[in-house]
Formats: structure tokens, C-alpha cells, sequence
């Protein structure tokens, strides 16, 4: 189901990246490629400041390489114009760090709010779709619909924010740091929804994340960036067995 | 010891700074004309803004607004009693209430009131993200945060001015009975006379009313645009929020203070 949201023929890659560079001060991105076929969950790790987030803002169009190209869905987001971006984002959905939920809005209307401004569902439609995606991430819609960002958990915020992205059932779920400032145990319930929401709802994934560990169980592929490239890009078994000193480093202190 | 003189380098970063904010505002205004009317959901935002920017700033205008009116009786008896003038009091504060003070207290007023509040507003979110998950969300933080933001501001100053026009009118009504022995009637008298005195535009509008009018419609979209304009802008956590709402709250105020002068020497050409 499209929810009406504009739909692209089917793309040989969700995620394209063509050597793609970002300079801020110094160089963050050095000539990055990167295809993430549809379905795939790839994982971005790496040290903090080499540059994960921002790919994930490269991708969504928030910012614009200074070399390269980004295609998302086939199309080039920064060739194109705003409408045809915005119906490029409509098929994605992103997790925020800190969730980045609006504090003004109850937990219904932040998850509803990406559905109402597609405009393609009516209210009673609208309000079992929410009810559904917040069921998927294990929150009683009862409990929590009328509640605040501010009196939500730190795990129930990150659940939330993950509803929010999937409810209008995106191809593409982009994830930033989703464990992050999570204790183990709710850390590991956030891991599993989202490889549950990855079966169940077919998703093409990107996951930056610190956390190697939970990466190498939910990946099909990871790519380990350093010093803005890549030290490793392959399947989570061939990390484990990498030879290459970066990757040991970097497993070895996990 | 003397104070150093500015370096020429120094000057120019700061020319070159001014000249690339004027440009920004510029731009933030362009896009937010742009995204007029503001699509779905925009009668409902206009209205939240209308009931944030224009009704919850009713007291305090009101309060501003009574007292300066209050003050200019009681400051202009001293200047019109040697002269046995006192029954001026009405068009001294007629003239001042409604071409200069109203629209500006108002305008400045609204600008530490609401400005300070729209740019915290959007500040925080700019450093939590919540900006960038409206965009990805499919929603432009320009159309759905700025454009009600402004819209509301220019309608609803304009109402504020008028209701501390009002008000002024009505505390130095109440200073020139009480204390200055200016009998209410007369007061209204004078102060009608000087409306009357001061013509009207289309032989209908009283000129002063269109002056008191244009001036907080402009000041409403100056305040509101440079409040947004700097919440956008905020970076560096919440230390950030703060520097963005005091540069709102500062750059709004002095530009309303530039513009009334412009505006004035403008409206008194045409009007």
C-alpha cells in the first residue's frame, strides 16, 4: 500500500552514492561510494566526527556534497526541484538521535504528522494507521497517544520517533545513532523492533550507529568509515574475520 | 585611556557581515511569499498564532499603552499650563498616541514579547532537529513555522496599536480629569478636534489612523521576520537559543526605531 504517496519504478539501488566528498573546516567525506540495494540494511559505523550523520543528511537532501552524486529511489536530490525532492522524502523516513519529536505535539499528532501533510488518508483511516505503527514499536496507543514528548522515557521517545518515520510505511528508513544514550536493556528492545520492523515491513535500512555490536546482528552489510572513506564495507561475517588493522582496532575495542 | 579605534579589517568583516544578514532576511522573505497561502492546515496555524501573538499580548499593550498615556498627560500639562493651555491635553495626546507612540510601543513591545518567543521557539528546534524532521517529513519549517508566524504578526499589531491608542487615550483622559482639571468631555473634545485638524485620506480615513495603522503592520512583519529569521539560525545547543533570541529581540526593536523614522518622513509626504 502507497498511502498515495508518489511511487518510482523499481530502482536497481534505494541508495546510490558517487564519490561523494563534504569538506566543513577539514574534509568529513573523501570520495565516498556506497549502493544500498532495495531491502538491505546496511550499517554505517565509525569513531564520532568521521562523518556518519552526515551521510545520512546527504541523503536526505539536507545537504548538498561538494562532489559526487546522491541518488536516492534513481533520483539525483540535489538535481532536482523541491517538489520532486519532497516526493523523493515522502518514501523516506528518518529516526532522529534525540528523536527530534515536536515538543508542542501529543505522541498521536508527532506520529500522525508525516500522514497529514501527505494528505491521502481520511481521519478515521489516519487515526488506525497511528494506532497500528504504535503497536509496531510496542506502545499501547491508549497509553500514550495523548502524552507529551516531554513525559515520555528516553526509550519510549526513541519508539515513538521510530513510529513517526515508518507510519506512512516509507521504502527507505534512515536511523541516527538509534541507541544512543539508551541503557543496555532498552537499548536492546530498540534493536530488536528494528529488525522486526525491517522483516515485517521490507524496508530498505541505513543505521549509523556506534554500536558495532548490535550492527553486526541486524546488517546484511557494514560499512566502517575512517577518516572520512571506508576501512571496510562487506557482510558482517567477513568484518569478523577482516584482517585489515582499522577493523580489528575498532572491533576489538567494542 | 582612549578607546582603540575599529581596525579597517574589522570594520569590513562587520560591512560584509551586515550586508550577507540583509541578504539572508531578504531571501527568508522571498520564500516565505512564496509558500503564500500555506497549504493545508494554514487557517489553523494562523489561528494558533493569531491567539499567541496578537490576543495574549493584549495586556501588556494595554498596560503600555495606559500608562504612556498617562505620563504624556501629565508632561504635557507642564509644558501647556504657563501658557493656560491645559485644554490641549487632549490633541497633544492624540497626535503622539496615535501617529508615533502606539505603533511603536506596540511594534517594540510585541518584538520583547513575542519575537523573544518565536525565536527560542524555533531556535530549539533548529538544535534539536526538529527542523530537519519537518522537512523530511514533507513539511517546509518556512511554510508551516514562518509564513502563520508573519501573516499573524501583521494582523494582529496593527489591532494592538490601535487597542494602546485607546488605551493611552483613555489614562490621559482619566490624568487630565483627576489631576489637571481638563473635564473628560474636553479632553475627547480636543483630542477629536486634533484628528479632525490633522485631515483624512479619501475625505473618509482620518490620517492619522492610516499612519498609526501601516506603521504596526510594517513593524509586525519587521518583527516577526527577524525573529525567524534568527531562530532559524541558531546553532550550538542552547547557548545558542539564547544569543538567537536576544539578536531577535535587539535587531527587531532598533529596526522598528529605523524604519518609523523612514516610514514617517514617507506617510507625511503622502498622506
Amino acid at each position: 500500500m502507497t498511502l498515495g504517496i508518489p511511487t518510482v519504478a523499481p530502482v536497481a539501488s534505494a541508495v546510490a552514492l558517487e564519490q561523494v566528498s563534504v569538506a566543513f573546516q577539514r574534509p568529513v567525506l573523501r570520495a565516498i561510494t556506497l549502493q544500498v540495494a532495495p531491502a538491505e540494511t546496511v550499517a554505517i559505523v565509525g569513531e564520532s566526527g568521521t562523518g556518519k550523520s552526515t551521510l545520512l543528511r546527504l541523503i536526505l537532501g539536507l545537504q548538498r556534497p561538494d562532489h559526487g552524486t546522491v541518488r536516492v529511489m534513481g533520483s539525483d536530490v540535489n538535481a532536482i526541484d523541491r517538489h520532486a525532492l519532497r516526493a523523493i522524502r515522502a518514501q523516506v523516513g528518518m529516526v532522529f538521535q534525540g528523536a527530534a519529536l515536536f515538543d508542542s505535539l501529543t505522541t498521536f499528532e508527532n506520529v500522525a504528522f508525516g500522514l497529514r501533510e501527505a494528505g491521502v488518508l481520511r481521519e478515521d483511516a489516519l487515526r488506525a494507521r497511528v494506532f497500528e505503527t504504535l503497536a509496531l514499536v510496542d506502545l499501547d496507543p491508549e497509553q500514550v497517544s495523548h502524552t507529551l514528548p516531554a513525559q515520555l522515557s528516553g526509550g519510549m521517545r526513541k519508539r515513538v520517533g521510530i513510529a513517526r518515520a515508518v507510519a506512512p510505511r516509507p521504502a527507505l528508513v534512515l536511523y541516527d545513532e538509534p541507541t544512543a544514550g539508551l541503557d543496555p536493556l532498552t537499548s536492546a528492545t530498540v534493536t530488536d523492533l528494528m529488525q522486526r520492523l525491517q522483516r515485517e515491513l521490507q524496508v530498505t535500512s541505513v543505521v549509523v550507529s556506534h554500536d558495532i555490536r548490535a550492527m553486526l546482528r541486524i546488517a546484511d552489510r557494514v560499512a566502517l568509515l575512517r577518516d572520512g572513506a571506508f576501512a571496510f564495507l562487506g557482510a558482517p561475517e567477513a568484518m569478523r574475520v577482516s584482517d585489515e588493522p582499522y577493523t580489528r582496532a575498532f572491533l576489538a575495542a567494542a | 585611556m582612549p578607546l582603540p579605534l575599529p581596525s579597517p579589517d574589522h570594520v569590513r568583516r562587520l560591512i560584509q557581515s551586515a550586508v550577507l544578514s540583509l541578504q539572508d532576511v531578504l531571501l527568508l522573505t522571498w520564500q516565505t511569499l512564496r509558500v503564500f497561502p500555506g497549504g493545508r492546515g494554514a487557517a489553523h496555524r494562523l489561528l494558533a498564532q493569531l491567539d499567541a501573538i496578537g490576543v495574549r499580548s493584549v495586556p501588556i499593550v494595554l498596560l503600555t499603552g495606559l500608562f504612556t498615556g498617562m505620563v504624556l498627560a501629565l508632561q504635557a500639562s507642564v509644558q501647556l499650563a504657563p501658557f493656560g493651555a491645559t485644554l490641549f491635553v487632549g490633541r497633544f495626546v492624540a497626535a503622539s498616541m496615535l501617529r508615533e507612540l502606539g505603533p511603536v510601543l506596540s511594534g517594540i513591545m510585541v518584538a520583547g514579547r513575542v519575537g523573544a518567543g518565536i525565536a527560542a521557539e524555533l531556535g530549539a528546534m533548529k538544535v534539536t532537529e526538529q527542523l530537519d524532521a519537518l522537512e523530511t517529513l514533507g513539511a517546509e519549517p518556512v511554510r508551516v513555522l514562518v509564513l502563520p508566524r508573519v501573516l499573524a504578526a501583521a494582523a494582529a499589531v496593527p489591532v494592538l496599536a490601535l487597542i494602546a491608542d485607546a488605551a493611552g487615550l483613555a489614562g490621559a483622559a482619566l490624568v487630565s480629569s483627576a489631576y489637571l482639571g481638563v473635564p473628560v468631555r474636553a479632553f475627547w473634545g480636543a483630542a477629536v478636534d486634533q484628528i479632525v485638524l490633522d485631515g483624512f485620506v479619501g475625505g473618509v480615513v482620518p490620517a492619522d489612523l492610516v499612519q498609526g495603522l501601516v506603521k504596526p503592520f510594517a513593524f509586525g512583519i519587521i518583527l516577526s521576520l527577524l525573529a525567524c529569521y534568527h531562530g532559524l539560525r541558531a546553532s550550538g545547543g542552547t547557548a545558542g537559543v539564547g544569543v538567537a533570541t536576544t539578536r531577535a529581540v535587539v535587531s527587531a526593536s532598533i529596526t522598528i526605531l529605523i524604519t518609523d523614522y523612514f516610514l514617517t518622513q514617507l506617510l507625511l509626504v503622502l498622506v
